[in-house]
């Protein structure tokens, strides 16, 4: 069935979830301004989406289940932010590929994909990211900041930010930055031996296209362990990858957690066009698990070895050598020694 | 830059017809001049021995890049300051080598900084003459990474 009326599933679990109890065709239809013919046959495709509503004669409509991703929760709850076009895929490639292309092809600011499963999910330098169906956050966005080049990484700061500071919020895991944006755990306050180099709990690859004076677009892409179990991680990342569901016990909503992390990425996206660079700055620092800790940063072939003093105003890592001299660096692999 | 390479400049700049060059390279200036006097000039007055100081606008020339024949040749430059890479990952063969034929649009290279991907698209359809930047090296901004042959 074609879809005349793009937000209508979004306005009916709208109103499926305004109200405590049943709802009746009848008001549903009058408030769409839609037949109550058409909104029986919606209900039944949001039924084929995942969601559970209960229908009783003279009673109506009551929503008792959501699906665990669902776009339209999503969409109705980010109507005042940025992010207004919200694409889904069941499966996809590489939401971060498709993104760059749809960048390319002229989609708005603000463009959001979210997939259930990636089957060649990667990350950086085209490492493989393990994508697997419903039990993580995949997602990318597209962006056209009129900033400069060489302010782009603080888009990477700024998602890392954004990310920390949601799951912070919705969940008990104590999340922290390692430069310059994986998502890790480690517990900051102790030195217990076991967690000091922490786990990656979620990663984020920022791609752009740009000249000399320009971004044309940037494509942000989130990859977030939520409901992943330890026996579905390979043994190559047992030892070194987590997932909130591994941390806290429990089960999350990656509905809950895809909404929250839209809206902190909305937020700080406004305070990087407003020149908002030093606030970033700050906020990741007081995020960051890297910074005055001993490290070991791979770039290519070399190996640097060092104290992680600060980040500079271009967000590159400063590191105090053991000869006292000072490296800055702008790519590689950092490894948290003690 | 060392007195050999002073010495080499100016050999170069011999049989040419080039009488000034400027080169700036890692914060040193070096400026080379050659004035040219001719003993037999075509002029009206004799008795006048002027020494004619040809002057010819310098052209600008980047560090690395000889005059002449490069001349015509496109400069692919670095956006941002970091890595550069020839390939999407280390397993994967280089985007482009020395005489690939390349499209505009088409991906020559990724710079990655702070974990950002920049993939740098030629500007123009040509062909690869020279490759500056070794796999995994920092770039400066402005750089030049390629040399596209105009096609």
């Amino acid at each position: 069935m074609k879809n005349k009326n793009p937000s209508a599933n979004e306005n009916i679990i709208r109103l499926l979830n305004e109200g405590a109890g049943f709802i009746s065709g009848e008001n549903i239809a009058s408030t769409l301004k839609v037949s109550r013919a058409a909104v029986w046959k919606r209900i039944n495709i949001l039924r084929q989406k995942g969601y559970f509503i209960e229908s009783l004669p003279a009673k109506g409509y009551r929503l008792t289940k959501s699906p665990d991703l669902s776009l339209e929760e999503i969409k109705n709850s980010l109507q005042k932010t940025i992010f207004k076009d919200i694409i889904y895929f069941q499966h996809i490639d590489s939401t971060n590929t498709h993104a760059m292309e749809l960048a390319s092809k002229g989609f708005q600011e603000g463009t959001v994909l979210i997939a259930d499963e990636q089957i060649q999910g990667r990350g950086r330098l085209g490492r493989k990211w393990l994508s697997p169906a419903g039990k993580n956050l995949y997602m990318s966005v597209i962006l056209k900041p009129h900033i400069l080049p060489q302010d782009a990484a603080f888009l990477t700061l700024m998602s890392a930010v954004a990310c920390a500071s949601a799951l912070r919020r919705l969940t008990s895991v104590p999340v922290s930055i390692k430069w310059p944006n994986d998502l890790m755990v480690s517990d900051l306050s102790e030195c217990g031996h076991a967690t000091q180099a922490g786990r990656k709990l979620g990663g984020i690859l920022t791609e752009i296209k740009a000249d000399m004076d320009r971004i044309m677009h940037a494509v942000i892409g989130i990859g977030i362990n939520i409901n992943l179990d330890a026996e579905d991680m390979p043994d190559e990342i047992k030892d070194t990858a987590t997932s909130i569901k591994n941390e806290s016990g429990d089960a999350q909503s990656r509905t809950l957690i895809a909404v929250e992390i839209l809206k902190e990425l909305d937020r700080w996206y406004n305070i990087l066009l407003n020149k908002g660079k030093v606030t970033i700055k700050d906020k990741w620092l007081k995020l960051s698990s890297t910074i005055g800790r001993a490290v070991k940063v791979t770039v290519m072939d070399t190996i640097f070895e060092g104290t992680a003093m600060d980040i500079d105003e271009n967000g590159m890592l400063i590191l105090q050598l053991s000869d006292n001299s000072f490296k800055k660096i702008s790519a590689g692999d950092v490894t948290i020694l003690r | 830059m060392e007195l050999n390479d002073l010495r080499e400049l100016m050999g170069l700049l011999k049989d040419t017809d080039i009488t000034e060059l400027q080169i700036e390279k890692d914060g040193v200036r070096v400026k080379i001049k050659r004035e040219k006097f001719f003993s037999h000039l075509e002029v009206h007055h004799p008795a006048v021995h002027a020494a004619i100081h040809e002057k010819i606008e310098a052209k600008e020339i980047k560090k690395e890049e000889k005059a002449g024949s490069e001349e015509r040749l496109f400069a692919v430059k670095s956006p941002i300051v970091g890595t550069f890479y020839r390939s999407s990952s280390p397993d994967s063969e280089p985007f482009v080598d020395i005489g690939t034929k390349v499209k505009k649009g088409q991906v020559l290279c990724v710079i990655e900084a702070m974990k950002i991907m920049n993939e740098i698209e030629s500007e123009i359809d040509g062909v690869i003459a020279r490759a500056l930047v070794e796999n995994g090296h920092p770039v400066e901004y402005g750089e030049t990474l390629f040399l596209i042959e105009p096609v």
